[in-house]
């Protein structure tokens, strides 16, 4: 029952984002070759020697800040067509259609990827969370004495299987674009091989990954099984024509839905996420965070609003729903013993999953806008809090613990200062973007007749401030404790500062005008 | 249904089963990975089994037997990956046991 | 000049940006004259923008000045405006807040000058007041709530402010996680609210309110369950039964912030509230009730518990618990203007009692308990004075602020009409038996600090020689507000005077308008079949310059419900027993047992055998204080404090704490570190999405 235009060449600049990214890793392939050809040096261990300000690193971050500018400049150049076109999408990539019927037309006719606002919204924060990881990734390096110049290589790469996620509309498109933003991270993790932590959450990360995304691609057969395609219009067809859902599709999609929320990192499949979020270096910490929970919401929204409109909510929502509470139950116990900030942060980012589970729950065009504000918001809090983190942090450590916390305000007044900001706009305080998230979240659900899942939600985050208040409290309120060297940061060097100050203004700012926010959302789904 | 097809299928739900099984029960990285591998052609085979099951009279749909290929391709490039971290680990360490590595935990 | 009353919140903004931002560069002086200096910008603005709206309120129907600044959130039906109210209660808070706080920021560059956090005490203190501007001059129910987490913050980090003290930092969480219970109310009342009157403006809220209410498309339960719970809020803010514990504890940050936030400005944000949305709280008698026997039992208990403490903030603490009781009671009977009145003259003296307590523990250096103070009067006369003139004016003393505001109080509770039996009686009896205590508890602390014979020499000459009156930016606040407090009566004189009262007909645009009333009116006939109810508060508000004409009105019309009458002569001989009563604790019962026969009380705790060997009849008098005032006052005290403080509350409260913690603790061993276990939860979890979707 297919029919399928192999390619649209016409339409190929759509992917312009995608290309131009592409190229980057391969510029940044190649300028490692050309630099280690001309350099004396084989050896890392002799450039450590060469090249103590890790200067080296420079070309690449210096590469990987173009690629990425000009791949957000063509994104505002495909937004500018689209809105000019008119249509809902810019293009459909990789189209298949349904049989026609006696009238000739199609049951149904859509591309495996579709360039549309949402993907290139999508697109969009996935480039500039590239940008603000890369930035912070080289003071990391330095102060690290890791000098890995292959890192902003597969950051970029990463970066690709976002970009892929926001656009795909089919589900094998999906499970590679998930192995290619995850395959990528799980080398990141244990980048820095001087540390069995690291070492150690790259295993776990990888086979844990591994394990989950077998579940994916077995549920996406049992998924192709009952439907003939995985294009998700071929799922919503199959699902309006055959008001009888089969079991077989029910359990194919149960299984996708064990990949998807692995990544998400639901509750009970969290289990990774503390241990690889503590043992990571932290701006792929921050990466993690932040990245990959958009691009796999994006993916997860994707597939609740294109694909399982004609089931009935009974058959997904009621699982959902319980990992969604079993998520903000579970972060926010745990999170409340951590000593480790990294650690509560990652508790703190399973909470986060449970509240846009909710939004997810909700499902329809309005959810996929609040979740992209809520992402925004959030993005920006945890990639702030996480390059924090990675500033005040003993280079022997790569974590911080509350112990040390004590008493910061005294000797870093601004980056406390930044810290608190951006935790409590983590909770969800009034006049920070955090709140607007939330409140758009909630109001989603609650509209959708979700009554109980949302006042459970804003309990939850009631209770969430105790923990994030664990952080003033550290800071501004408690003295030193006895024994305890203190953090020695020294002068914060001109990348984080960079981040640090955009990250919280733009949390006021959001916080204060949220309409920027708001609109920017409202774009981003406007046109599906 | 063909004999061929439902057997197929059968036995890719037994293959699904034993790499979930022996992902639990394996001590060694290589074998978990093994196991995940099972897990992947279990996939595989009943994609290319469902594909022969849909369009038995159309030879040129071959749609499924496409996305088998796809997944052996992305199995290899996560074999590429994991036998790396995995080597990584034997560098440090005489004997590799993920029961051992358990230093982050609360 | 009404469209640049941002700029009231704008200058503490800019001064807390400033002094967080460099106040570690820049000298004390430089930072508590920025700190002072907006704050007192902003209450020029505020004066200023009072007269414009008088200007502009005389030529307009509507007593509501909006004004939007920029739209903050519109997304579908949600249109949140970042928009300030400009009304007679908001312009009132307004000067309130910007006034004292004016005068309290003064008194802490005095105050605070020895201490390490110097910019960092601004900081908060003026943001504190550019939030608690927010919360008041906000135009709806989002922005309220943004002032009102804010303060909860700014208030949490000054109770911890001296953080070097595990106990402080302790009592500071005390108090936020108190708080966010109340804070699950108000946000839950909001979104009821929102749910049924689709907006959060209160100038729309209002517009709407009769005409949704008469249309009766409203269930009966929504005004009663929003009422309810935004008075958690504030049960919660206030410090009031049961939520009350933090604010005794809020005490152990510096002293001006016990003046400035738990006296006069941020515990008063629950009165505000509950004022600000009359209609609301109109509405719904029951709540009203409720409100009413919550304040009463607060405003009783509190004050037994104050009767006995020796800390002399803890006093002023538990005294200031007491006197929200009364607003809160006045809230409940629907006198909104009256609460507000308290809310004012409250201000002054507890502002200035607080300051003067402030000096007395400058002056002792950092001692607190009363009992080895004494014969501080003739050291420091100034703070004498003037925490005379407030202690009179707290107790009820004509013709001080204290008596008008808390004898309207009274009054209105006894003229209360209401389908509640014989409450007005109860509650009356109830307040008074409050103001009796009141004036000894403030006796108490007055002559144990001020007067009698000196009990610090000893410790104090090993190392001062004596305590000393405090400098120039501290008593100057002092001065202000004992003025303040009193004469700050005049604005509110009470009906039998015949004297034309300010602040009822200012305030009664915004409180009680014919609007509200008549909503009372319909609730009234359906829940009695009788029109009784409709227009005494109606006539209470038409005829502010013809009192007497209102009160025989109202007697002729509703005898059935008037428990006292409410003629003149009632309301003067009410008001003379009020004042009897106080001047007798004051006078009879506090000063002689606290100047002359002082340690007397003392040496019965410790041993009640010895008594016959002191003097027979001099002594007589005092045994009968002791066995029919103090030793069941002390009981009474001891008891509440024991049932309300220690088992019910804390237990409650660190209760779920512990199953929290416990929880915590609970869950750890399940992040083993182990991979395959965390494989088994996966496996587990896909097993159970398996069972989810497809056994339906």
């Amino acid at each position: 029952m297919i029919d399928r235009d192999v390619i649209g060449y016409d339409q190929i600049y759509a992917l312009g984002p995608v290309i131009i990214l592409t190229l980057t890793v391969l510029v940044l392939i190649l300028a490692d070759c050309i630099w280690r050809a001309f350099s004396r040096h084989v050896k890392p261990g002799d450039v450590e020697h060469d090249d103590p300000a890790g200067m080296g690193l420079m070309p690449n971050l210096v590469i990987t800040l173009i690629g990425a500018t000009a791949a957000i400049a063509d994104i505002f150049y495909l937004l500018g067509r689209l809105r000019a076109g008119g249509g809902t999408a810019l293009a459909e990539l990789f189209i298949a259609r349904g049989f026609p019927d006696a009238t000739g037309r199609h049951a149904w006719e859509a591309g495996a990827l579709a360039i549309d606002s949402f993907g290139l919204y999508v697109a969009l924060l996935g480039c500039l969370i590239l940008i603000a990881v890369s930035l912070i990734m080289l003071p990391y390096l330095q102060s690290r004495r890791l000098f890995r110049a292959e890192l902003f290589q597969l950051l970029v790469l990463s970066t690709i299987g976002m970009l892929l996620l926001g656009f795909s509309r089919d589900l094998l498109n999906t499970f590679i674009a998930i192995e290619l933003l995850s395959l990528p991270l799980y080398v990141l993790c244990g980048l820095s091989d001087k540390s069995s932590a690291s070492r150690e959450s790259s295993l776990k990360y990888f086979l844990l990954g591994a394990f989950a995304s077998g579940f994916l691609i077995y549920g996406a057969s049992l998924v192709y099984g009952a439907v003939g395609h995985l294009n998700y219009k071929a799922i919503a067809f199959y699902l309006s024509s055959n008001p009888d859902v089969s079991n077989v599709l029910l359990a194919g999609l149960s299984l996708v839905g064990v990949g998807i929320a692995f990544k998400l990192a639901l509750v009970p499949f969290h289990a990774w996420v503390p241990d690889v979020y503590q043992g990571a270096p932290t701006p792929v910490t921050a990466f993690m965070a932040s990245g990959v929970k958009v691009a796999m919401f994006a993916a997860a929204i994707r597939l609740v609003n294109d694909s399982l409109v004609g089931l009935d909510a009974q058959y997904w929502r009621d699982a959902l729903a319980v990992f969604a509470i079993l998520s903000m139950i579970i972060g926010n116990l745990f999170a409340l013993h951590q000593s480790s900030v990294k650690r509560l942060l990652a508790y703190s980012a399973i909470t986060h999953t449970g509240y846009l589970a909710v939004a997810l729950c909700a499902g329809g065009p309005a959810a996929a806008q609040s979740l992209l504000i809520y992402l925004a918001a959030y993005c920006i809090a945890s990639i702030g809090a996480f390059m924090l983190v990675a500033y005040l942090s003993r280079p022997g450590q790569d974590d911080v613990y509350f112990d040390e916390l004590h008493d910061l305000s005294q000797r870093y007044p601004a980056a406390s200062a930044a810290l608190a900001i951006l935790v409590l706009s983590m909770g969800g305080l009034p006049m920070t973007a955090g709140f607007i998230g939330k409140l758009l979240v909630f109001r989603d659900a609650w509209a959708a007749g979700l009554h109980g899942l949302v006042i459970f939600a804003v309990l939850n985050s009631v209770v969430s401030f105790y923990f994030y208040l664990r952080f003033l409290r550290a800071m501004y309120m408690q003295p030193r404790v006895p024994g305890t060297a203190p953090l020695e940061a020294g002068s914060m060097p001109a990348a984080y500062a960079i981040t640090a100050v955009v990250s919280v203004v733009l949390t006021i700012l959001f916080g204060v005008l949220p309409q920027l926010l708001v609109e920017w959302g409202n774009s981003g789904v406007m046109l599906q | 249904m063909i004999p061929l097809v439902s057997n197929s299928l059968i036995l890719s739900a037994v293959l699904f089963t034993i790499g979930v099984v022996g992902v639990m029960i394996h001590r060694h990285p290589v074998m978990i990975f093994m196991c995940v591998e099972l897990m992947l052609n279990a996939a595989n085979l009943s994609l290319v089994a469902f594909n022969k099951q849909h369009y038995a009279e159309n030879w040129h749909a071959v749609d499924g037997q496409v996305y088998a290929f796809m997944v052996i391709a992305i199995a290899a490039a996560e074999v590429a990956v994991g036998l790396a971290i995995i080597v990584s680990l034997f560098k440090r360490r005489a004997r590799v046991d993920v029961d051992e590595v358990n230093q982050l935990r609360n | 000049m009404l469209q640049y009353v941002w700029l009231t919140i704008a200058f503490p903004l800019v001064g807390a940006l400033v002094n967080g931002l460099f106040g570690q560069r820049m000298s004390k002086k430089a930072s508590g004259t920025l700190g002072s200096a907006m704050v007192f910008l902003s209450f020029l603005t505020a004066l200023a923008s009072y007269f414009s709206y008088k200007s502009w309120a005389a030529g307009s129907d509507s007593p509501y000045f909006e004004l939007t600044l920029w739209p903050w959130i519109h997304v579908g039906q949600l249109q949140i405006d970042a928009a300030l109210l400009i009304d007679p209660l908001s312009t009132t808070m307004m000067l309130l807040i910007t006034g004292v706080g004016f005068l309290i920021h003064l008194y802490s560059t005095g105050y605070m000058s020895h201490d390490k956090g110097y910019s960092r005490f601004f900081v908060y203190l003026n943001l504190f007041i550019a939030m608690m501007l927010i919360l008041v001059l906000g135009n709806n129910l989002a922005l309220m709530f943004v002032g009102w987490e804010g303060v909860g913050l700014c208030s949490y980090l000054l109770i911890g402010f001296w953080y070097q003290d595990m106990y402080n930092a302790k009592c500071g969480m005390k108090a936020f996680v108190v708080n966010r219970i109340g804070d699950f109310g108000v946000l839950l009342g909001a979104f009821i609210l929102f749910w049924n009157f689709n907006t959060l403006s209160f100038t729309e809220l209002f517009g709407n309110f009769s005409s949704v209410m008469n249309s009766a498309t409203i269930e009966s339960w929504v005004p009663l369950a929003a009422a309810l719970l935004l008075f958690l809020g504030a049960t919660g803010k206030s410090a009031q039964l049961p939520l009350h514990i933090w604010l005794p504890d809020a005490m152990a940050g510096p002293t001006p912030v016990s003046a400035l936030i738990h006296a006069a400005t941020m515990v008063t944000a629950g009165v505000y509230m509950v004022c600000r949305l009359n209609p609301v709280f109109t509405a719904a008698p029951t709540a009203g009730f409720i409100i009413a026997c919550v304040g009463a039992a607060t405003a009783f208990i509190a004050a037994t518990i104050a009767l006995t403490q020796n800390d002399i903030k803890k006093v002023l603490a538990y005294s200031t618990v007491s006197q929200l009781g009364f607003m809160f009671l006045a809230c409940g009977v629907g006198a909104y203007w009256v609460a507000m009145f308290h809310v004012l003259t409250h201000a002054f003296f507890k502002a200035c009692l607080f300051l003067g307590s402030g000096s007395v523990i400058h002056a002792m250096h950092e001692e607190q308990d009363t009992r080895v103070m004494g014969g501080l009067a003739k050291y420091m006369p100034l703070t004498y004075w003037t925490f005379l003139i407030s202690t009179l004016a707290i107790a009820g003393i004509v013709p001080l602020s204290g008596f008008f505001s808390k004898d309207e109080i009274l009054w209105r509770v006894a003229t209360w009409q209401t389908q509640f039996g014989s409450a007005p009686m109860i509650l009356w009896f109830v307040a008074i038996a409050t103001a009796f205590m009141t004036a000894f508890y403030m006796g108490r602390v007055f002559f144990k600090t001020f007067l009698g014979k000196p009990r610090w020499t000893k410790h104090y000459v090993e190392h001062h020689h004596h305590p000393h009156e405090s400098p120039r930016s501290m008593t100057f606040p002092l001065v202000v507000l004992a003025t303040l407090a009193a004469i700050g009566g005049f604005m509110g004189l009470p009906h039998f005077t015949h004297a034309p009262n300010f602040l009822e007909p200012w305030l009664a645009a915004s409180t009680g308008g014919e609007e509200q009333l008549n909503i009372v009116g319909r609730i009234g006939l359906e829940e009695h079949g009788s029109a009784a109810h409709d227009d005494h508060g109606t006539a209470a508000h038409d005829d502010h310059g013809a009192a007497a004409g209102h009160a025989e009105d109202a007697a002729a019309h509703h005898e059935a419900f008037v428990s006292f009458g409410s003629t003149e002569t009632t309301e003067i001989i009410f008001a003379l027993v009020s004042v009897a009563l106080a001047a007798f604790a004051l006078l009879g019962l506090a000063m002689p047992l606290y100047t002359k026969r002082f340690g007397a009380t003392e040496k019965l705790h410790t041993s009640l055998g010895p008594l016959y060997r002191l003097s027979l009849n001099k002594w007589y008098i005092d045994e009968l204080y002791h066995y029919l005032i103090v030793i069941p006052g002390t009981a009474l005290a001891y008891g509440c404090w024991r049932v309300f403080d220690m088992k019910f509350i804390d237990g409650i409260v660190n209760g779920v704490g512990n199953v929290l913690g416990w929880l915590g603790h609970g869950v750890r061993p399940f992040q083993t570190g182990f991979v395959r276990n965390y494989a088994m939860y996966l496996l587990l979890g896909a097993v159970v999405y398996l069972a989810l979707s497809l056994l339906k």
